[in-house]
């Protein structure tokens, strides 16, 4: 297997990074229908998706959606997600998309925790690698804060400061590699109130966006400051993520300390409610879209040098060696009948393989070139 | 032993993190790997090198966060082989819905949230927590007794969690552990079949024990140490090959050659 593309999603705790997962791969599929390819997921992340689903299901059934029901993360983990054409040739674009405790994003945090300060490098490092970097953003947060302590509470709450530490150290190394893709997602979530596209009635689109360009300024800065030598893509996404899941009541809880934080209370829209998730595909058609020409190309050549290598072989293999006795050897033996049942064979596998491969080729394509939703803006 | 307690305060920022010491080495995640969900009930047993390590995960806590989640207490026992009965007694009660919320009512009470939330945001060193965990451990009341009735199963193995006689060989493996031998039990959330199971104990020192809370697993299976050994796929059989037609007079001419090049030369 090729090496993963690497993605990396870097937001507080709780924002609802693994429900994000789910309604992406959902979403995914949607966009993958109809063709031959698939979203395979390794043994864990599928097992992590189906307890996700798990909760929404008895939620739904119960009537009732309790954010409160979703835990958050306690470990780092690592989904491993694949595109994969339909057959048994095994041609797949691989990704691999980190997800670890928001709390690791503060220095003090790691210091306590044994788990984090051995598992940061290697956070980083897959931070560092990554062609995306995923900013999940609890839209509610940014939206219902209205009195000046309410706003004052929001960049804590979005964990601004380590956010754009993170980003800092993700551009400088993508500078250094302009030949790679990059590409800045930010991806307000829990967006269901504010948008009337599905199934809501809200009308703030226009405030998100002015309140996430100003909040997120300095990360769009710094990302741009670092990556003088090159382009990044940088993308809006406001995804709803249940899409029948609606905000009903802010509350803003005085802590001890003094600040505040803040607590949502969400109920089902529709009865029964439908999940309809929304935009959420848009985080795999970007990785594709960045990976395309590498990625096709990759996989076009490795196929290419491996078939063009075999079918050398084999040719060589189909003519008899020099000598008389060989010659004669070969054509009266079985050598001739196993080469030629070998060749049609290989010749077979070689036009499942390349039929494979194009199949994957048009599906990526059919992915990329999918109509954004009209959520979606690159900035 | 070195007891140690995971938990998170209630404001979003105290965020899950031991209180006070920290064990040295997150044993139970070999290489980033993630054999338990720590988010999740789990019990995991490992003994190497003489010395036995317990977690137990997803203790419920009374305390909710402040978006209402409940809390889960993780607790982590090191240096456990000085007390193979406590080791028995842990993994009893991490199996045992009714003893799991008796540990975690009890943790509550060792360690009110103010004192939990003073050690998280640093304005308090913890160093206490050590010592009232293992007061607790020690302490009757808390604990599910194994029965001891269960019989430890050769070499390593996968069966379903919900399956009482296989809860009962984990128990009788997690004692084998706690008397000396090397491996690993415990259980997982994440695997969910019998080829992931196997991959998991061929990457791991030692036999393993995993129950499977999810999955497709139906009872207990004998896992081997090489991943290929557990579930090989079937082999795709060779299309059948073609008698050469002229494969008998070919024996013939061969020796018809033979005997020509004889006389002339």
């Amino acid at each position: 297997m090729s090496e993963p593309f690497k993605a990396a999603v870097v937001g507080p705790s709780r924002v609802g990074k693994t429900t994000l997962l789910t309604a992406i791969l959902a979403d995914t599929a949607e966009l993958l229908a109809g063709t031959p390819v698939s979203v395979a997921l390794d043994e864990a992340t599928a097992s992590r998706v189906r307890r996700q689903k798990g909760h929404l299901r008895s939620a739904i059934e119960a009537g009732e959606f309790d954010a409160a029901a979703l835990g958050g993360t306690q470990a780092m983990s690592v989904y491993e997600i694949k595109l994969q054409a339909d057959g048994d040739v095994g041609l797949e674009i691989p990704f691999r998309i980190l997800d670890y405790p928001g709390g690791w994003l503060d220095p003090d945090m790691r210091a306590r925790s044994p788990e984090a300060g051995k598992e940061w490098p290697s956070c980083e490092a897959h931070i560092k690698d990554s062609i995306m970097l995923l900013l999940p953003i609890d839209a509610a947060v940014l939206m219902e804060a209205s009195t000046p302590a309410q706003r004052a509470a929001v960049p804590e709450l979005l964990g601004l400061v380590d956010v754009e530490a993170v980003a800092e150290r993700w551009a400088k190394i993508r500078n250094q590699h302009p030949a790679e893709p990059a590409v800045l997602l930010l991806a307000p979530l829990k967006c269901e109130k504010y948008f009337s596209d599905n199934g809501g009635a809200g009308q703030e689109a226009g405030r998100l966006r002015k309140l996430v360009r100003e909040k997120y300024k300095e990360v769009l800065r710094i990302v741009a400051a670092e990556c003088k030598d090159r382009m990044v893509h940088v993308v809006y996404a406001p995804i709803d993520t249940y899409g029948c899941v609606e905000l009903m009541e802010a509350e803003w809880l005085r802590l001890g300390s003094g600040g505040l934080d803040f607590r949502g209370h969400y109920r089902f829209r529709g009865r029964p409610p439908t999940i309809s998730v929304k935009a959420a595909g848009t985080i795999m058609q970007e990785l594709c879209r960045a990976i395309l020409d590498t990625e096709i190309g990759r996989t076009t050549e490795s196929i290419d040098a491996s078939l063009s290598a075999y079918t050398r072989l084999l040719e060589r293999k189909a003519a008899p060696k020099g000598g008389f006795l060989n010659t004669l050897s070969y054509y009266l033996g079985n050598e001739v009948w196993e080469n030629r049942a070998g060749r049609q064979r290989t010749q077979q596998e070689i036009a499942r393989a390349q039929r494979q491969r194009e199949q994957l080729r048009e599906a990526v394509e059919k992915l990329v070139a999918s109509p954004s939703d009209d959520r979606v803006e690159v900035w | 032993m070195r007891p140690y307690l995971m938990t998170r305060g209630i404001p979003r920022d105290l965020d899950y993190a031991f209180v006070g010491a920290s064990p040295a080495d997150p044993w139970w995640s070999p290489g980033g790997r993630e054999l338990v969900v720590l988010e999740e009930p789990a019990v995991l047993a490992r003994s190497a090198k003489g010395s036995l390590g317990m977690l137990v995960s997803g203790l419920p806590s009374s305390r909710r966060d402040v978006l209402g989640t409940r809390i889960r207490h993780t607790l982590v026992v090191d240096a456990l082989e000085a007390d193979p009965a406590l080791a028995g007694r842990l993994a009893a009660t991490a199996l045992d819905p009714a003893g799991r919320e008796r540990l975690g009512k009890e943790l509550d009470e060792m360690l009110p949230i103010g004192r939990v939330e003073a050690v998280l945001s640093g304005d308090a060193d913890g160093s206490e927590v050590g010592g009232l965990l293992e007061r607790l451990l020690t302490a009757p009341g808390w604990e599910t007794k194994p029965d001891g009735k269960g019989a430890d199963r050769e070499g390593s193995w996968a069966a379903p969690l919900g399956d009482p006689g296989a809860r009962a060989a984990f128990l009788a493996r997690v004692a084998a552990l706690a008397e000396g031998r090397e491996g690993h039990a415990f259980v997982s959330h994440s695997l969910t079949s019998v080829t992931g199971a196997g991959r998991a104990a061929a990457e791991l020192p030692g036999h393993t024990a995993i129950l499977l809370a999810d999955g497709e697993i139906g009872g207990v299976v004998e896992l081997g140490k090489v991943p290929g050994a557990v579930a090989a796929p079937p082999r795709r059989s060779a299309p059948p090959r073609p008698v050469p037609i002229i494969a008998a007079g070919s024996l013939t001419l061969v020796i018809a050659l033979a005997v020509l090049a004889i006389l002339l030369l």
